[in-house]
């Protein structure tokens, strides 16, 4: 294959790290993504997991704002 | 960068046609090789790219035979040779293969054992796609629907960790919408809102239920006041709270509660209202049973340490024998020996040192355990006394003071009692405490609902639920607020990525594509020429759940751009845009392994398209090693035309024998096969035949006898008595006469035409009834391979000859030699036949 396109784990890695780049990201959920969706090998409670993470967050951000 | 995966060699024996073992190399000089074979239908050509499936199947079988085979005697059945058992061969498949300096061979037995072949992991984990090749399936690409075919395509560009990422993020977004959707926490505080307003409000507005609080609730105590926000801070909340207190002290509830909460916090959990926590009385039972351990403990530890006043001894003995590099035989203070000692070593004696200083290590924890026991013992008591002397005061003071003596009473035995003595009795004190909870409850409830509703108490119950419901609907609005913005920031997130794997694999997608365009083009000897078909692999363009689709349209004229290749290509075209593909696919992705194995895949090509793909195989893949298999000689002949001799080999399988397996033209059965199995005593006549047939064969090529074209029928075989007699009547008509052969009756040409030798035992015996032997099958041998060597160069000895069109007879082939052929007169050199 040309050696200019990245593997499939390159990529992977590539896209999280351009992300953390753009300072409109949300650091700490795109975190959540990388630790358990956006990864070669996620575990098959990796949307469970990241959707109670997100809650949680919300959670505690909502606490935060008081 | 690892060097690629090559085969070296595949032997096959017992598996498909092949019955005995024959061997297929895959390499010249040093280099990989590939290999050409023609054959038949119906001959065996089959099963050698059946070899290479079965090698690399993960279920140990053949697509096409699947895995059942109860009853029908297929599936797996049928991959061993029918005759394998009967033959006592070993059915399997073993390849051997190189990687850079390493050489991997591994055996794959029928059934298999045990799962995939190891090397056959490496070399599937080293192609992305199938390279196998099968003429019959090609299509199936071409026509697949869009969602299999970027299945397929994923599959190839290790795409699927992608397409989890795809399809979970997609899970998430609808997970993360699904709970911000939901209004169930609120709802419920919304529900609570109704109850405590008497179904008066049943959304949060505060002028609203403040309204109905001083209309509902204010006014009936007092219309002088007024609620203007459900706040802690209200002014008119800090006086309904001290209005309360008042109240609770004028009707005595202040004192009832009082002593409640004293007689609940010396009982036991059954009395408390929250039921977690055990009374100081039930608190104190529990830490005086754990002094009782901790006395037991170090009892216990106490004596197993009672040698303890040799500790410091023991220690620096220890220390002593522990010193490195040095031996001892003897006690280094007494000189005892420790062979005598009962221990019988130093080694035993330090283990020994070490078992009892460890005693006197829990000792010391057992005797800390102990004293902190008892330290939690004695507050224990102290807090048990103080709340007595408390709770007997209240209870005297509410007019009780039956309970309070027994208060008293206990505290006295309290009082008496010292630690390791039995804990006094306490079970008819709490049954007092419990009654006076009782009447102290029910006191309260007739005090209350004298009241009626309207009392500041209700009134003070009611502010302090809305303020929960008003604290819970903020916090559940916050967290809404928070989750709408992490569910709006996780589409924006996620849409980057999934931009991003597009991206990505139409990148890869539009690479493949004109590597397919090009391998097509040369399929179809069309490169070059001016506006060719294009082919097109297109992903869609709509919405996420969509793009996991890969379109092939092709652009077939200019008013004729993204259609369909069935609806416009020839069904030659479509076969050659399904290579295309696949060649395209195995260049691109498989060249840690290059290997092809195309079987019978010219089935619908003319001459011209053929001869491209011969051209087309050895321009782009000069890397590959690559395993023709056709039924079509004209292809096969190109093939050798095309095709670098130097790095191919080219067969044909000229017959299939049931007792050997497909047999090739350049086929040579050894002497020492046949040798050995004689002298094994197991019989040989097939070989022996089969023998005789290709020496015939070579010898007949070689004197350039006359053979007449026979009926179309068997265009691929001659028969033995055929060329028995054509050499006979070569021999007859240049005079050259073979010696006769002392010992044999018979003249070994003539019973070669006469077809007498099909049966050995006529060899021998006019008894055509006689059954056969290993030793009537050894004299024939020998009688042979006598006759055999009577065809040597009269002059160097050489065997092989060769017969120029202008010569009459033949001449030794060698070129230093060239000497006509002629029979020697005696048999000198051969030797008499046993």
């Amino acid at each position: 294959m040309d050696d200019g396109i990245p593997t499939t784990e390159q990529l992977v890695s590539d896209i999280i790290e351009e992300l953390r780049a753009d300072p409109d990201t949300d650091q700490v959920l795109i975190d959540i993504l990388s630790e358990h969706v956006v990864k070669m090998d996620p575990k098959s409670s990796a949307v469970a997991d990241a959707a109670t993470l997100i809650e949680n967050l919300a959670r505690q951000r909502g606490e935060q704002d008081l | 960068m690892t060097a690629p995966i090559t085969i070296e060699s595949l032997d096959i024996q017992g598996f498909r046609a092949y019955l005995d073992s024959q061997s297929f190399s895959f390499r010249k000089g040093n280099k990989p090789s590939s290999l050409a074979i023609f054959a038949p239908n119906a001959k065996g050509k089959s099963s050698l790219v059946d070899a290479f499936e079965y090698f690399f199947s993960t279920d140990a079988t053949l697509e096409r035979l699947g895995r059942r085979e109860a009853q029908s005697q297929a599936g797996r059945t049928a991959l061993a040779h029918v005759r394998a058992q009967e033959k006592n061969v070993s059915p399997q498949v073993m390849f051997k293969f190189r990687q850079g300096s390493e050489q991997i061979k591994e055996t794959r037995g029928i059934p298999s054992s045990g799962g995939l072949p190891l090397v056959a992991e490496r070399v599937l984990a080293a192609t992305k796609v199938p390279f196998v090749i099968h003429g019959y399936d090609l299509r199936g690409f071409v026509e697949a629907s869009a969602e299999i075919r970027y299945r397929e395509l994923a599959a190839w560009f290790s795409l699927d960790p992608l397409l989890s990422v795809q399809r979970n993020l997609r899970a998430l977004q609808r997970e993360v919408k699904g709970k911000v959707d939901s209004q169930s926490e609120a709802d419920e505080r919304l529900r609570d809102l109704r109850r405590v307003t008497t179904g008066e409000v049943s959304s949060w507005h505060e002028p609203a239920i403040c309204e109905w609080f001083n209309t509902s609730i204010l006014s009936a105590l007092d219309d002088s006041l007024t609620l203007e926000e459900i706040s802690e801070t209200d002014p008119t909340y800090s006086m309904l709270v001290e209005r309360k207190e008042e109240e609770d002290k004028q009707v005595g509830l202040a004192s009832m509660d009082t002593l409640t909460r004293q007689i609940e916090s010396l009982s036991t959990t059954a009395m408390h209202d929250q039921g977690t926590d055990d009374g100081l009385l039930a608190s104190l039972e529990k830490i005086i049973s754990d002094y009782e351990s901790a006395v037991a403990e170090e009892a216990n530890e106490r004596s197993k340490a009672s040698q303890s006043v040799f500790n410091d001894v023991w220690s620096k003995a220890h220390s002593l024998l522990e010193m490195d590099g040095h031996e001892f035989d003897s006690c280094p203070v007494c000189d005892t020996e420790f062979k005598s000692t009962p221990h019988g070593s130093p080694h035993a004696v330090l283990v020994s040192l070490n078992d009892k200083l460890g005693m006197l290590a829990a000792y010391r924890d057992a005797d800390a355990k102990l004293r902190a026991a008892t330290e939690r013992a004695t507050k224990g008591k102290e807090t048990v006394a103080s709340a007595l002397d408390s709770l007997g005061i209240g209870l005297s003071d509410a007019g009780h003071g039956d309970c309070a003596d027994q208060c008293a009473a206990y505290r006295g035995e309290l009082d008496l009692w010292t630690l390791g003595q039995p804990l006094p009795e306490s079970r008819e004190l709490l049954q007092a405490l419990s009654s006076v909870h009782t009447l102290i409850d029910t006191a309260r409830q007739r005090l209350v609902a004298g009241q009626g509703e309207s009392t500041y108490a209700n009134a003070v119950k009611s502010i302090l639920e809305l303020l929960q419901i008003k604290a819970d609907l903020g916090r559940i609005h916050r967290f809404d607020k928070e989750h709408q913005n992490l569910n709006e920031e996780l589409v924006r997130q996620a849409n980057s990525i999934e931009t991003a794997i597009v991206g990505h694999t139409r990148q890869l997608i539009s690479q493949l594509e004109t590597d397919v365009n090009s391998l097509y083009q040369s399929i179809q000897g069309t490169a070059g020429v001016e506006n060719p078909v294009t082919i097109l692999l297109q992903m869609s363009d709509d919405d996420a759940a969509n793009q996991q689709q890969v379109r092939l349209v092709i652009d077939y004229a200019s008013n004729r751009q993204g259609v369909a290749p069935t609806g416009y290509l020839s069904d030659s075209q479509i076969h050659s845009l399904a290579l295309a593909l696949r060649l395209a696919a195995i260049r691109t992705f498989n060249t840690d392994a290059p290997i092809i194995v195309l079987d019978d895949v010219v089935t619908s090509y003319d001459a011209d398209h053929r001869k491209c793909i011969a051209s087309t195989l050895a321009e782009k893949f000069a890397g590959f090693q690559i395993l023709v298999v056709t039924h079509d000689e004209q292809f096969f002949n190109l093939l050798r035309d095309h095709l670098p001799q130097s790095g191919w080999a080219f067969r044909r399988i000229t017959n299939l024998d049931p007792d050997f397996g497909p047999v090739f033209a350049d086929h040579h059965t050894s002497d020492e096969e046949i040798d050995s199995k004689l002298a094994d005593g197991i019989t040989a006549g097939e070989k022996i035949r089969q023998a005789e047939e290709e020496w015939l064969l070579k010898i007949s090529r070689e004197f350039g006898v006359s053979v007449r074209i026979r009926e179309i029928e068997r265009p691929y075989q001659y028969d033995r008595s055929e060329l028995a007699g054509a050499l006979a009547g070569f021999l007859k008509e240049q005079k050259l006469a073979p010696p006769a052969m002392p010992g044999i009756a018979n003249s070994f040409l003539d019973s070669l035409q006469s077809g007498v030798v099909e049966n050995f035992v006529s060899h021998f015996s006019d008894n055509p009834y006689r059954s056969s032997s290993v030793g009537d099958e050894r004299t024939r041998w020998t009688e042979f391979k006598l006759f055999r060597e009577l065809f040597v160069c009269p002059k160097c000895g050489r065997s092989r000859f060769s017969r120029p069109w202008q010569l009459k007879k033949p001449v030794c082939r060698h070129e230093s030699c060239q000497t006509p052929f002629e029979f020697q007169a005696t048999l000198s050199t051969v030797g008499d036949p046993p």
